[in-house]
């Protein structure tokens, strides 16, 4: 008849338990340094990265339509175009606005930003509007005897006009 | 024997980390690539075209659209070129008209070249000098849109036509200067009728010519 085995008296049962917190320790440590390495480094300057080149085509794809908009050889004119903007960039909500015949992109994150002239005919007398990222953005070009106006601006601020 | 056993486990895990290490790396430069890659200036392209855009259909540079005027684009400086297309602004360009440097700011080397195919004209002025009488006909052989016609004092021509439409009429019969403007699209037959003159015709036509305008910009 065997003795009855007594927990007391045995230590074996202890060595893998010893290994496998070791083995989990070293798991989360490495889990730890990896996540810190890439959200504190790596991914945050992608982002920034790849936000600052989308923020140039955007700037640049926008000043295009906007200079598209002005008919030639017209100033008797009145049309709305609408304009394709990415939604967010860098996830974030931003702005363009026209400050002195230059479009400017306005983003909360610093490493984002954008400008470009406008190349537009004499006879527009003035350009100038804002529009946010979150609106569904319209170019409005009217004019009269005087020139053409250009005026950047959203869909729900024309009530729908086409 | 459960030592080595522990150990072995421990083993494995460091070579697992390891890989996963490694594979981490890799993608992090095989993203780095991707990046540089996208990586370029829009700006340039942009304003390469614009320069083009802007250069064939700005009154000061054009007869009419796509058309260059070929004295007026010959003049042109650099700083006309920013006044043209803000864009270029301190940035190299080069503008070239049918292999022709026209302009250059700079030493484009790389950078964004844009092209389109334009008609460059000139105006040229073909004088004519000729007697007619009532029924004559005179076909200009180019077409044009500007026709000055200058009759001598003793004249007896009381109707000008142009391809059977009267443009000038005066009973006691023309006498001095007159322009006229015919269409561009057909060819003029100007025919007199009345009486006797001596007129000096003079057409402005365009001489047209095909021409690759290519916009360089750099940095």
């Amino acid at each position: 008849m065997s003795r009855t085995p007594s927990l007391q008296g045995d230590e074996r049962a202890l060595t893998p338990a010893v290994g496998k917190a070791l083995e989990i320790g070293l798991v989360v440590l490495f889990i730890g340094a990896l996540t810190t390495a890439l959200y504190g480094g790596a991914v945050p300057d992608y982002r920034d990265a790849v936000g600052a080149e989308v923020g140039d085509r955007a700037v640049i794809a926008a000043a295009e339509r906007i200079e598209n908009a002005v008919p030639p050889g017209a100033t008797q004119v009145r049309s709305v175009h609408a304009v394709d903007l990415p939604r967010s960039i860098r996830g974030e909500n931003y702005g363009l606005r026209v400050e002195n015949r230059t479009l400017v992109l306005r983003h909360p994150s610093p490493a984002v930003g954008a400008e470009t002239r406008l190349a537009l005919p004499d006879r527009v007398e003035a350009v100038e509007g804002e529009w946010r990222s979150s609106d569904e953005a319209v170019v409005l070009v009217s004019g009269d005897t005087e020139g053409v106006r250009v005026e950047l601006t959203g869909r729900k601020e024309l009530g729908g006009e086409r | 024997m459960t030592a080595a056993r522990a150990q072995t486990n421990l083993l494995s895990l460091a070579v697992a980390l390891t890989a996963l290490v490694s594979a981490t790396t890799l993608g992090l430069v095989v993203a780095d690539g991707a990046l540089a890659g996208a990586d370029r200036d829009p700006g340039e392209r942009r304003a390469a075209s614009a320069v083009a855009e802007r250069l064939v259909s700005a009154e000061a540079t054009t007869v009419r659209q796509n058309v260059l005027d070929r004295s007026a684009v010959s003049g042109l400086s650099v700083a006309d070129l920013d006044a043209l297309a803000a864009p270029v602004a301190n940035r190299s360009v080069r503008v070239r008209i049918a292999g022709e440097t026209l302009l250059e700011r700079g030493d484009p080397t790389g950078g964004a070249t844009v092209e389109r195919v334009v008609l460059v004209a000139e105006r040229t002025t073909r004088s004519r000098s000729l007697a007619v009488g009532d029924g004559a006909e005179l076909t200009l052989p180019r077409r044009t849109d500007r026709v000055e016609l200058t009759f001598g004092s003793e004249s007896g021509v009381e109707t000008v036509r142009i391809n059977d439409r009267i443009v000038l009429h005066d009973p006691g019969g023309l006498t001095g200067r007159f322009v006229v403007q015919p269409s561009r699209y057909e060819t003029t037959t100007l025919s007199f009728a009345g009486g006797t003159a001596r007129v000096v015709v003079e057409s402005t036509p365009l001489r047209a010519e095909k021409a690759t305008l290519r916009v360089t910009v750099d940095g």
